[in-house]
């Protein structure tokens, strides 16, 4: 397998963005009105102007032992969930995706002057930034010829957001698509994800699962 | 001979890229770079020498990651490591046999700092610059013979670099910057707006390097070439990594890297050097290619640019439109509006403009009662966070200009200059060292002068003066001044005049304050275009005014249309629609009540039917009988789950335009005194969205809220309360990192401010949670926010 760090760059028209996905951040759950549909209308519209996807993945072996998870020479993640997640897997990609700076100008610019439009540029946002994740696997899998489980992020479960800034170097972030961590392990810019992908072993049943299944916060208002 | 001096007249090879190579050689990722200067210093050496007997003239330090705040590990201190990598590039030319500062010159590589400056990240400008010298110091002391700063992704943060290497050596510096495919840095930023800024900050050579391969820059170093006037270097990665056999090749090979690095050298690079994966052998593949290309002569191109952190502006024949609405003079709202440091006011008459056609903003802040320095360094942040067009920075006081010239991100216009000594003795050192456009006054000791040719005589010494610090023409737009007509018959001819005269025959850049004209006359719109027109046909560059007016938009509009500046008519078309458009919506004037406006949230409408109902009814019972019915309806919705965030946010807003609509009205003591509560973001947390959310809402039900911004530290939340003796505050975190600093501002409010109430929430938060670290009251939402505030003070 190719273990050098891949990046992965899409415009704006290539990602189809789920806007139930976007309602549902903003716990919309059930009709809006006209002038609210106008305006989500026009706020995804400015957001495709402002958006550009990123990514870099990297593959890596793995050594899966009972709560720590050995990726090559390169990094060690402590974590029981993150093990389960992985299980069985011989290797397994990290990736870094992200919708790029210009997406935190544009909500920080209506957090400032209009915040109806900055909370629903957000929750697209997230919706696009989670498409792109999902694009971004469907292309591993089809140019590594392998079949992927389900991606597990850090601060999923037990596993440390503090592990970021390892799976952040691991693939070379800062320099090839711009992502960058705060003190406090947040990555900038915000619509960014962070994640870990098995790869399945040969044979084995696809199991689906959502990421809110993997997740703990069972009270948690974006639960599916 | 300088290696600034030398790159100008030569074609200089500089080396290749350092970490592929040293991955090459045995360096395991996860392994700090910088620490093979002391583990593995031969290796660094033997390195450096190959890249010398492959004919680089520049070799760049191993110290690409060698910041304060990039260094992790505590194993070697930044100096030893900063020393010790210019030591090892001495011992590699001496052990070539060859000189220092002659054959070969040592770069020293300043790469990102791994953080993003604000607002984008939570880096201070000046912390960026303060890591940056400290590498800089050492290693110009050290030996190195110029600065490489490279990889930049970000305006700011190279500016904040270029800063460092002025103020903390004297050694030339070359920057280089990272593209992406689509010609813009991961901030925004096109080629032209880097250049305008770097060329500003006057920098030695400038150019690209890693991000794409030789190919992929081509179109890139085409532009640089047609708009530099200091050398351009280029060192492109060796394409894209793959793995084969285990091993990490890139897929362009030496022989094709060289051959596209010889086209680019023809194109009038005088710099040609490589980035990622280009080892020696890629360098001396390109030295033996373009062997005796002759170098090309480095023009000057006298373009009067600005630039912002997206894109940069061009003084050329479509004249440029500088917005001047953010000017206290003569603005009520505007003064109040500073005096209160309610900057959002300002903020949206930013956005207007823009909207409105400006592609320049004049920011103008002073006012005797306020502390203008400080106003006007947070209003150029502010406005820029909100705005991409390039600021013209308009102040009378050369230190509060410093410091906004400072953080500006990009190159600013500057507000002004004029002819006397002591003007220029303060502005021009000023623009030396931070770059920018200054628009030169034509008035002296003596004041303004009356007739043409005496301004154009105080242009032309202005001109003079600011050559001898190396300031251009080109970055000198004069303002021959618009007086007033009325009590001058001759004042608009005489200012006409002298713009034909500096445009024509002494090929300078022009501006006017165009609205002066019309001082103490009537109908001054009607005026002022007029002059306007006239004025462009003899040459004016660009105006400062109201793109607000329409009448002067509609002169600037037309007279594009007209000398063939509007391909197609397109703006003269898309502004004609947007006319008819208007009268269309206005006349429509549709039957809607302020409830429904409200409820429904359309913040325009609510605004203009508040307007006309406070002419018939008294504001008071506009406001209770139907502005706060109407935002109880959509808030009692909101708890029910039939109305949703986002319409709950834009009915807030709404009520907002009505409450503002009818504010106008009210007698200062007829309004209630509303009570204060504190909201911020705590320490270490960015995210502060649920925050703005919660304060829309408390302002809507009349509370006056203390907006502490998100990342605020413990001490300055009790600041705030202690000096407006705040009796509420509202916490928000969103990470489970944060929470912790959330439980410490709680501690400390308890501590020190016993008689303040917290309340907290965000996404991590519970009310379990909220009790054990101490807040009185946990909301789930923001309109529970809103009800506990207003039980909390009845």
């Amino acid at each position: 397998m190719d273990k050098t760090v891949k990046t992965y760059f899409l415009d704006a028209d290539n990602v189809n963005i789920d806007m139930s996905l976007a309602l549902r951040f903003l716990r919309v759950r059930g009709e809006v009105d006209d002038n609210t549909k106008s305006m989500l209308k026009s706020c995804l519209e400015e957001f495709l102007s402002a958006v550009s996807y990123k990514a870099c993945y990297r593959y890596f072996d793995i050594k899966v032992q009972c709560d720590t998870v050995c990726f090559d020479d390169q990094m060690k993640l402590q974590s029981e969930k993150l093990s389960k997640n992985l299980k069985g897997c011989k290797g397994a990609f990290v990736f870094v995706a992200t919708t790029a700076v210009t997406v935190d100008r544009l909500i920080g610019k209506y957090a400032k002057l209009q915040v109806s439009k900055a909370v629903i540029l957000d929750a697209i946002g997230s919706s696009a930034v989670e498409c792109f994740c999902d694009m971004l696997c469907k292309k591993i899998q089809s140019d590594f010829d392998v079949a992927l489980r389900p991606r597990f992020s850090p601060g999923y479960g037990d596993l440390s957001i503090i592990t970021q800034s390892d799976v952040l170097s691991a693939c070379d972030t800062n320099r090839k698509i711009g992502v960058t961590l705060t003190d406090n392990h947040m990555m900038l810019p915000k619509k960014s994800v962070s994640a870990i992908v098995g790869v399945r072993p040969k044979n084995e049943e696809c199991q689906k699962a959502s990421s809110c299944e993997i997740c703990d916060s069972e009270d948690c208002p974006y639960r599916e | 001979m300088n290696i600034a001096q030398r790159i100008k007249n030569e074609i200089v090879y500089i080396d290749g890229g350092l970490g592929s190579s040293l991955i090459k050689m045995g360096l395991k990722s996860g392994v700090s770079p910088e620490s093979w200067n002391i583990k593995e210093s031969q290796k660094i050496v033997e390195l450096h020498k190959a890249y010398i007997n492959a004919g680089a003239q520049v070799i760049t330090t191993n110290t690409f990651g060698a910041n304060e705040l990039k260094l992790e590990s505590d194993e070697y201190s930044l100096e030893q490591l900063v020393v010790r990598a210019v030591e090892n590039a001495k011992k590699a030319i001496e052990e070539s046999g060859k000189s220092k500062g002659e054959d070969v010159y040592i770069g020293l590589s300043i790469g990102p700092s791994g953080k993003l400056i604000k607002p984008l990240g939570e880096l201070d400008f000046e912390d960026a610059v303060s890591a940056f010298s400290k590498t800089i110091s050492i290693g110009s002391k050290a030996g190195a013979d110029l600065i490489i700063i490279e990889t930049m992704s970000d305006t700011l943060e190279a500016k904040a670099a270029v800063l460092a290497a002025k103020e903390s050596c004297t050694l030339p510096t070359f920057v280089t910057v990272a593209f992406d495919e689509k010609k813009k840095l991961m901030t925004g930023a096109d080629p032209l707006s880097v250049i305008a800024m770097l060329e500003g900050l006057k920098v030695d050579a400038i150019g690209i390097n890693c991000g794409l391969g030789p190919q992929g820059m081509k179109s890139i170093v085409q532009e640089y070439v047609k708009h530099c006037s200091v050398p351009v270097i280029v060192s492109p990665n060796a394409g894209m990594p793959k793995s084969v056999d285990g091993k990490t090749v890139y897929d362009v090979d030496a022989d094709e890297f060289a051959s596209v690095m010889k086209e680019i050298a023809m194109m009038g690079v005088h710099g040609l050097g490589g980035c990622c994966g280009t080892t020696p052998e890629y360098i001396k593949a390109t030295v033996e290619k373009t062997k005796g290309i002759e170098p090309a002569v480095i023009e000057k191109k006298n373009e009067t640019v600005v630039s912002s952190y997206t894109h940069a502006v061009t003084f050329s024949d479509i004249p440029v439109i500088v917005g001047e609405r953010i000017n206290p003079t003569g603005k009520k709202k505007l003064k109040e509006a500073l005096r209160n440091n309610e900057l959002s006011y300002i903020l949206n008459e930013a956005v207007t403009q823009q909207d409105k056609g400006a592609k320049v903003l004049d920011i103008n802040v002073g006012m005797p009662e306020i502390d203008e320095v400080k106003m006007l360094t947070d209003v150029v942040k502010e406005v820029q966070s909100v705005s991409d067009l390039p600021l013209q920075l308009d102040s009378s006081d050369p230190v509060a200009l410093d410091s906004a010239m400072r953080i500006y991100n990009g190159k600013p216009m500057i507000n002004s200059v004029n002819g006397k000594q002591s003007s220029m003795d303060a502005i021009f050192p000023l623009v030396k060292k931070y770059g920018g456009v200054v628009v030169a006054l034509t008035l002296d000791e003596n004041g303004i002068p009356s007739t043409v040719d005496e301004r154009v005589e105080i242009a032309k010494k202005i001109i003079e003066e600011a050559k001898k610090y190396g300031i251009d023409k080109k970055d000198i737009v004069v303002d021959s001044l618009a007086m007033a007509v009325s009590s001058d018959q001759n004042s608009a001819k005489t200012t006409i005049e002298s713009v034909k005269k500096l445009s024509k025959e002494l090929g300078v850049k022009t501006i006017l304050g165009v609205s002066n004209i019309s001082f103490g006359l009537p109908s001054r719109d009607m005026l002022n275009s007029a002059f306007l027109t006239l004025c462009f046909e003899n040459g004016l560059s660009s105006a400062i005014m109201n793109p607000l007016s329409n009448e002067m938009m509609k002169a600037y509009y037309s007279y594009c249309a007209l000398k063939g500046l509007d391909d197609n008519f397109e703006k003269y078309i898309a502004f004609a629609s947007g006319e008819e458009h208007n009268i269309k919506t206005t006349s429509e004037n549709v039957e809607m009540t302020l409830s429904f406006a409200i409820e429904k949230g359309f913040s325009q409408k609510a605004y203009d039917i508040a307007k006309e109902l406070i002419k018939i009814d008294d504001p008071l019972d506009v406001i209770n009988s139907k502005i706060i019915p109407a935002l109880n309806v959509v808030g009692e919705g909101f708890e029910k789950n039939t109305v949703f965030l986002p319409q709950l946010l834009m009915s807030a807003e709404a009520a907002k335009s009505a409450f503002d609509a009818v504010k106008t009205a009210i007698v200062e003591s007829d309004s209630k005194k509303s009570e204060k509560i504190v909201l911020a973001t705590v320490e270490g947390d960015i995210h502060d969205i649920g925050k703005n959310i919660v304060k829309v809402l408390l302002e809507n039900y009349s509370f006056e809220v203390i907006d502490l911004g998100r990342d605020v530290k413990p001490k300055a939340v009790l600041d705030a309360v202690l000096k407006d003796n705040v009796k509420l505050v509202g916490l928000s975190a969103l990470m489970t990192t944060t929470v912790v600093a959330m439980e410490d501002t709680i501690k400390l409010l308890k501590e020190k401010a016993p008689f303040c109430k917290v309340m907290v929430g965000g996404a991590v938060l519970t009310s379990e949670y909220g009790d054990m670290i101490g807040a009185d009251h946990y909301a789930k939402d923001a309109m529970e926010a809103v009800r506990f505030a207003q039980e909390f003070f009845e």
